[in-house]
């Protein structure tokens, strides 16, 4: 199976870790970053397959995050799931809104994440 | 010549018995009967396949759930000893409670030697001011560092909230060699999360073993910077 790369972006490195620690099995290689501004870079260099993204975080949030990947030619279409704390109806609304693929909250459950990550890159 | 029943209960009468036509009755009887036992049979090795698909989704489920608790302790056991200087080690303590357990709302604190009282050493999502000094025994925080036990809000424990506790869902006493050297309250979870699990104790227990440590391995550590220049 060809491995796929997801882009990690998390203030939190509990969460980096938490999510690495999940995926780590399944043929994925790993790209992190540690807020909006620096996702949105390394997703324009890097090309992920796939960006599991938090919403409040230095420099820039994840939805401006977001809507920066859906304005970039080469980062319209990667698929985007929200990881956050904010699991309200209105977050959600805004998550969509600003362009995300799916939603996920934490506290995370690896089952979740792991059935969302497979579901999203086709597996 | 005797009369024969069938199994529904519906008799062939005795006179009929012998005739041309009660022997095929009898043999479609007959048939039909080996249709219905064939059909139950049939029915009964559904049933008991799909009795045997849930007993696998049940432990599946069991497993995942489990496999999902020992994955949460050991994030929370890396990161709170990976921590290199204090800050790191509250900063893990504040990424564990929110990230894996469900709280934006906390407060640690720290009991100095020989201290009646906890102090306050990070909040996050509260007002500090009222938590700054809590004397050993006051309110349900203090009852916690006095008594080492954990206490989670609904348990079998009521207790009466002090003035700066409302919303408490648990309170974790840091131990170490046996005693208590501080304390976690974890005040409201985040809207989505409904209720405590059981994987949250196991998270509580956890903390109450190795926060404590953790934070007392940090005030020891030499900060990397005065490390380097005694060299």
């Amino acid at each position: 199976m060809k491995r796929k790369k997801i882009l990690l972006v998390d203030d939190s490195r509990t969460s980096l870790f938490m999510e690495q620690m999940v995926l780590k099995n399944g043929p994925y290689d790993f790209v992190t970053a540690r807020d909006g501004q620096e996702g949105v870079d390394k997703a324009e260099s890097e090309r992920p397959d796939l960006i599991l993204m938090d919403v409040i975080m230095p420099r820039m949030g994840g939805f401006e995050a977001v809507r920066e990947l859906r304005a970039r030619e080469g980062t319209r279409e990667i698929p985007v799931i929200m990881v956050t704390t904010r699991g309200e109806g209105d977050n959600v609304e805004n998550g969509f809104e600003s362009g995300c693929t799916d939603y996920l909250t934490k506290p995370i459950d690896p089952a979740a994440l792991l059935a969302k990550v497979r579901d999203h890159l086709g597996e | 010549m005797r009369a024969i029943e069938n199994d529904n209960g519906g008799g062939v009468r005795e006179e009929e018995v012998g005739s041309p036509h009660a022997v095929e009755d009898l043999w479609g009887e007959n048939e039909r009967l080996r249709e219905h036992l064939a059909q139950a049979e049939s029915e009964r090795d559904q049933l008991a396949e799909r009795l045997r698909e849930l007993e696998r989704a049940l432990e599946d489920n069991a497993i995942l759930q489990q496999s999902s608790s020992l994955a949460n302790l050991f994030v929370a056991g890396h990161r709170l000893h990976t921590g290199v200087d204090l800050a790191e080690v509250i900063e893990a303590i504040e990424e564990i409670v929110a990230t894996l357990v469900g709280s934006e709302e906390m407060a640690l604190f720290e009991r100095h030697e020989d201290e009646p009282a906890l102090t306050l050493l990070a909040s996050v999502g509260i007002d500090p001011a009222p938590l700054r000094r809590i004397a050993l025994g006051a309110g349900i925080i203090g009852r916690t560092a006095q008594t080492g036990e954990v206490h989670v809000a609904g348990g079998e424990r009521v207790e009466e909230p002090g003035p700066a506790e409302e919303g408490l869902t648990a309170c974790i006493p840091l131990t170490l060699a046996g005693r208590v050297t501080g304390a976690i309250a974890i005040f409201r979870m985040l809207p989505h999360k409904a209720a405590l699990e059981p994987r949250d104790r196991e998270m509580f227990d956890l903390l109450a073993r190795q926060a404590g440590m953790a934070l007392y391995c940090a005030r020891r550590r030499p900060a990397p910077s005065a490390a380097g220049s005694g060299a």
